[in-house]
């Protein structure tokens, strides 16, 4: 899976977790750039992405990653 | 020994100069010693074993998770060291049967648990390297000036630079003394002064009925925060001269629109704590995710995800309440009570913004940003009623007795007139003789001059968004020295010493 075709798995996960068609991300998008992307949401969007991917993040990762830029980075190291 | 205290100023000027005399690599060993020298006189000396104790299971348990391989061996160690810290920790703080005498419960108990319970699972989650040398883990552990009341710290933020060498900057410095007297403002002219007040209504409910009730609990509400936000500019101030920066506490929580945002805002290291060691790994459990799916299925997307959530944040408000400690007062007025509101905040969210739309009203207005922050500030103030009260019933009697009593006369005219009789009996000296509500009416003046300062303080942050100190900094020479003295001078004069020159224990040194 390339990084292009991640992103457009991801886009679809945001829109549904956070309930907006018009969201799209990149590596810079951060819990800031989205509405209602607070701590609650985080771990719902965590799960999403998760069950999209088929992967599973650990507690380190969930709580220090920065922006999408690295969430794509964990999901590319796992899905190889 | 407390931060404010004579002694404790006088050591830390010594700890000072030595700390900026030796070589840059031994000054956390300064910091180490100062902090053991300040445990051993805080207390019972012997009580100094809990937090050496404690490190040194840390220090054991996180060089296991680190040098075995076998995932189960690591999650065994870290579940043991979690399970033997919190142990000591309940049963000092909340077993009460046990007897255990308040002398003998060390000293900053569940702030260094808590602060050790991070370290050891960050290392477990792999996002720091543990500590190799004892007895710098001694040092972070015990680090004096946030050992009593926090704030709470994450060994993977501050360990960046903690060790390293601090060289002496007199910006730094000048900085971290003001921030210190900016605390002890806070903390010895306006809290002390409240705490008198306070304690003189809440003991007596009767004679202060109607809105004198609401009186009461708002002045406890700012003693509480001059209080603990003061004790938090002291000891930021002190690691700001040793060149060591610590999380914020305190972000103008009285100015957050929602009872959320204001947990984002008040003790933030400690919610901080709790979201990522308690919150998220209950969101994580199977139980939870079983849960969220059969809520999903039977109430439909939306409304499943968000019971489910009420139900985690359930756990984590009493866990916050719990940590207050075990009364029933702290579990409802610091916890679940505030639970309750975001549930209902967050439940109305919708049919508001569906209201405003209807009504054409900008959701987005300053008036109405202005109600939710007013609406914020009181439900505070309610929570900090039941916090305060000696019983739930008693904080209910006394909430009934304001209530019912609406129209009965308030504190202030009651002032007035006992000021203008003992002005005509004595004259000017009834201004310091009459003693009204435990304070002379000089106390009383000071103290609301006080509470206007940080008020204005307050305003000029949250609208520029900018650090007073650097504003000061700006003007001349001759203006800030004067000002700062004046300051300076001004918190010497008026502080409120207490007997013996001891002032009144920090609040939030009791949990």
């Amino acid at each position: 899976m390339t990084r292009e075709e991640i992103y457009a798995d991801l886009n679809d996960v945001f829109r549904d977790v956070f309930d907006d068609e018009s969201i799209t991300v990149n590596d810079e998008t951060t819990s800031d750039d989205v509405e209602d992307w607070d701590s609650l949401e985080h771990i719902n969007l965590i799960a999403a992405v998760e069950q999209q991917f088929g992967i599973k993040f650990n507690m380190g990762q969930i709580v220090t990653m920065k922006n999408v830029g690295e969430m794509v980075n964990i999901i590319e190291a796992a899905i190889k | 020994m407390n931060l404010t205290d004579f002694y404790f100023l006088c050591a830390f000027a010594v700890i000072l100069v030595i700390y900026y005399l030796v070589p840059g690599k031994c000054q956390w060993g300064v910091i180490l010693v100062s902090s053991i020298a300040y445990y051993l006189l805080s207390g019972h000396p012997v009580l100094i074993l809990y937090p050496v104790m404690s490190i040194v299971i840390c220090y054991a348990s996180t060089r296991f998770i680190t040098e075995n391989e076998e995932p189960k061996k690591k999650k065994a160690a870290l579940i043991i060291t979690i399970i033997l810290l919190l142990a000591v920790l309940i049963t000092l703080k909340y077993l009460r049967f046990i007897n255990v005498s308040e002398l003998l419960i060390p000293l900053g108990l569940s702030y260094y648990t808590f602060t050790l319970i991070g370290y050891v699972t960050d290392v477990y989650n792999g996002i720091t390297e543990p500590q190799g040398n004892m007895l710098k883990l001694l040092a972070f552990g015990m680090y004096f000036p946030a050992l009593v009341s926090g704030p709470i710290m994450q060994y993977r933020e501050i360990s960046k630079t903690f060790y390293d060498r601090h060289e002496f900057d007199l910006k730094e410095l000048t900085y971290g003394f003001q921030r210190m007297l900016w605390g002890f403002f806070k903390k010895l002219v306006i809290a002390d002064r409240l705490n008198d007040v306070v304690s003189v209504m809440f003991a007596d409910p009767n004679t202060f009925s109607g809105r004198n009730v609401f009186w009461a609990i708002l002045l406890f509400t700012i003693q509480l925060y001059s209080d603990f936000s003061g004790l938090m500019d002291i000891v930021l101030g002190i690691s700001q001269c040793l060149g060591i920066t610590l999380p914020e506490n305190f972000k103008l929580p009285f100015w957050a629109p929602t009872v959320s945002e204001y947990w984002r805002r008040w003790h933030v290291t400690l919610g901080a704590w709790f979201r990522e060691y308690v919150f998220y790994p209950v969101l994580r459990t199977k139980a939870f995710a079983g849960l969220q799916t059969t809520l999903k299925n039977r109430l439909g997307k939306k409304s499943g995800k968000q019971l489910s959530t009420f139900a985690a944040m359930f756990v984590l408000w009493l866990t916050v309440g719990l940590w207050h400690g075990g009364k029933l007062t702290y579990v409802l007025g610091s916890g679940l009570l505030h639970w309750l509101f975001i549930v209902l905040e967050e439940s109305f969210k919708d049919p508001f913004a569906r209201l405003w739309n209807r009504m054409k009203v900008d959701p987005d207005s300053t008036w109405l940003k202005c109600v939710r922050v007013v609406r914020t500030f009181l439900l505070v103030n309610l929570g900090n009623a039941f916090f305060r009260s000696a019983s739930v019933p008693a904080a209910f009697k006394m909430l009934k007795s304001g209530f019912r009593n609406l129209g009965s006369e308030t504190i202030m005219p009651w002032l007035v007139r006992n000021l203008l009789e003992g002005m005509s009996e004595r004259g000017i000296r009834a201004v310091s003789d009459s003693t009204i509500l435990s304070l002379n009416y000089i106390d009383l003046g000071i103290m609301t001059f006080g509470i206007l300062v940080m008020l204005v303080i307050s305003i000029i942050k949250a609208k520029t968004g900018t650090d007073v100190r650097d504003r000061i900094a700006r003007h001349n020479i001759a203006f800030r020295y004067a000002l700062w003295m004046a300051f300076l001078f001004f918190v010497i004069l008026t502080a409120n010493y207490g007997p013996e020159y001891s002032s009144a224990e920090f609040i939030y040194q009791g949990f």
